[in-house]
């Protein structure tokens, strides 16, 4: 309102907050915002740690060498858009599943709950090698299994057909333990009645599931699946690079694969940060769409 | 809840015996290869779980490289940290939660943000940056690149904490003559030491298991032993066993703490989770 006084506290308690938060910004600041400023400048100069000679403006032609001149980065991209589709779909219905019948217990379940937990808290990398050897078609547990079917040394992360198969179930194995451990608090965290009032009202185990746990579940199941997508679009990397390296051919190379690649094993560092760049720009349309989302639920 | 039909409980138990085989078969199959030899590897699958244990994988590794500095690189970096994320982070976190500020919720969801950046996003150009500082293959450089996840994780989680803890407490002991600060380390802290635990606990966790960071940042004098794990793996792959022993020593420790701190953990994350 015009001309109305209203109350201002005096400078140095407006500042306080700032005295609480100024070290962790200057330290988030330094450690993002200047990397984030030194990976634009890569990305627009031709960097290349073999040949120091060759510096200088490029940023157009670094785009065209990225986006345009090689179907690479789009194989990438959709390799990465199917791996994260996929995984988030299977571990969101088997942690479903899987909380559902925590949350009603069942004979030792609580003997049982922390092993369940197990994979989630194990290093990816040895989880890569485990599956890794899992998988060997000539000493595997797997392809042993496989054998005694008829099937002889095959060897699923050789094939270009059933690598990306092996990455997923790998990654399922890893963190649906962490979709049961979330979906399950979110069960927990459910108000007795409405269950008790359907019950009196006649409706069956799954229709209280599907029209009543189910929709009261909508924010903690949004949040759940927006972890993952985020968690499994970033960080989809050290499986993938201990279990096939991006291979056989690029079949598994997602985006986060091909920046390290690009960096590290041909040291074209400019062509490392446009594409690490393009993740951030996707994963934060993504965000920004899925939280929309999340909005428009909380708002009916 | 309602009684279950049988086709329930029938499918209920098949589903967990599945699925817990599932889950279990590749931990079994990594503690069984790491007490093998090279040849046991190869007995096929019937004596997959039937062989004579030996500590031989263990040994040869211990002899070969240098796992306990790679172990005690691990645990330091995991550590420091963690301990400098816990200090700053909820120092922060009670700005947030306890102050109304303009722009106060577009700075909680910037520093929410920061967690969910690629990591490569952030690893490119910090290894260029501790290129020219001198800090590649150095501890305090990777609990520098670590606190970029670590600390933002604190933030989030704390804020939320301390929101559930009623001002009136520490009010109450200003009143009683407490300063702010006094007020804080009297009242606040030791009401949240649960909170704060399990929040450690998965920063610690969290930089232990932390893979890509620790590849691009480190040689020799500062490696972690994640780093380690794929060198055992040659193109012959026969290396298994070693691969499994090495494996073993950086994961037995990851699941002794997790069973002792679970109950922590369970009670942290879904605390957070169901905040907002």
């Amino acid at each position: 309102m015009p001309g109305e006084k209203i109350y201002r506290a005096p400078l140095h308690r407006r500042l306080r907050p700032l005295f609480f938060l100024s070290p962790t910004l200057i330290i988030l600041l330094s450690i993002t915002f200047f990397p984030l400023l030194y990976s634009l400048y890569l990305a627009s100069h031709t960097v290349i740690l073999t040949n120091p000679m060759l510096e200088g403006w490029s940023l157009q032609d670094n785009l065209r060498e990225v986006f345009l001149e090689s179907p690479e980065y789009w194989d990438s991209f959709v390799t990465t858009l199917i791996l994260v589709i996929s995984v988030v779909a299977i571990e969101f219905v088997l942690g479903l599943m899987l909380a559902y019948f925590f949350f009603n217990s069942f004979r030792g379940r609580d003997l049982l709950f922390p092993f369940f937990l197990m994979p989630m808290m194990l290093t990816p990398v040895v989880v890569g090698t485990i599956w890794r050897f899992l998988f060997n078609g000539e000493f595997g547990l797997i392809a042993g299994l496989l054998k005694a079917l008829g099937v002889v040394n095959y060897s699923i992360l050789n094939e270009p057909s059933t690598a990306l198969i092996g990455v997923v179930i790998a990654d399922v194995w890893q963190w649906t333990p962490f979709m049961l451990l979330l979906l399950l608090a979110g069960m927990r965290a459910l108000p007795q009645s409405p269950f008790e009032a359907a019950q009196v009202d006649g409706a069956n185990s799954f229709q209280i599931f599907r029209d009543i746990m189910l929709p009261m579940m909508k924010p903690i199941i949004v949040i759940a699946l927006l972890i993952r997508t985020i968690d499994a679009f970033n960080r989809m990397f050290d499986i993938i690079y201990i279990m096939t390296n991006g291979g056989p051919g690029r079949v598994t190379e997602t985006l986060a694969v091909m920046a390290f690649r690009s960096s590290f094993e041909y040291f074209f560092m400019h062509q490392g940060a446009i594409i690490a760049l393009s993740m951030l720009v996707l994963i934060t349309i993504m965000t920004k769409l899925l939280s929309r989302f999340m909005n428009v639920q909380k708002g009916d | 809840m309602a009684p279950k039909s049988r086709a329930y409980w029938i499918a209920c138990y098949a589903i967990l015996a599945v699925y817990g085989v599932f889950t279990l078969l590749p931990i079994a199959y990594l503690i069984v290869s790491s007490f093998k030899t090279q040849q046991q590897i190869y007995d096929g699958v019937a004596s997959t779980f039937w062989f004579t244990p030996t500590l031989d994988s263990y040994r040869f590794i211990f002899e070969t490289k240098p796992i306990l500095q790679m172990l005690t690189n691990t645990a330091i970096v995991s550590v420091g940290s963690t301990l400098f994320s816990l200090v700053f982070g909820t120092i922060a976190a009670y700005g947030l939660a306890r102050y109304k500020f303009r722009g106060r919720d577009d700075l909680a969801f910037y520093i929410l943000s920061i967690r969910m950046f690629p990591p490569i996003v952030a690893a490119l150009p910090i290894f260029m940056i501790f290129n020219s500082l001198d800090l590649l293959d150095s501890k305090i450089g990777l609990i520098i690149a670590y606190t970029s996840f670590n600390l933002p994780f604190v933030v989030w989680m704390m804020t939320g904490f301390i929101k559930s803890v009623p001002v009136q407490l520490e009010e109450a002991a200003m009143v009683d003559g407490q300063s702010q600060l006094g007020a804080i380390r009297d009242i606040l802290i030791p009401v949240l030491r649960p909170s704060i635990l399990a929040v450690g606990i998965f920063c610690i966790i969290f930089s232990w298991n932390e893979f890509l960071f620790a590849l691009i940042l480190t040689k020799s004098q500062a490696k972690t032993l994640p780093v380690a794990i794929p060198e055992f793996i040659t193109w012959t792959e026969v290396g298994w066993n070693y691969v499994a022993a090495a494996g073993m020593v950086l994961v037995a420790p990851v699941l002794v703490f997790s069973f002792l701190a679970q109950r922590y953990m369970v009670r942290g994350m879904s605390m957070g989770a169901i905040k907002d």
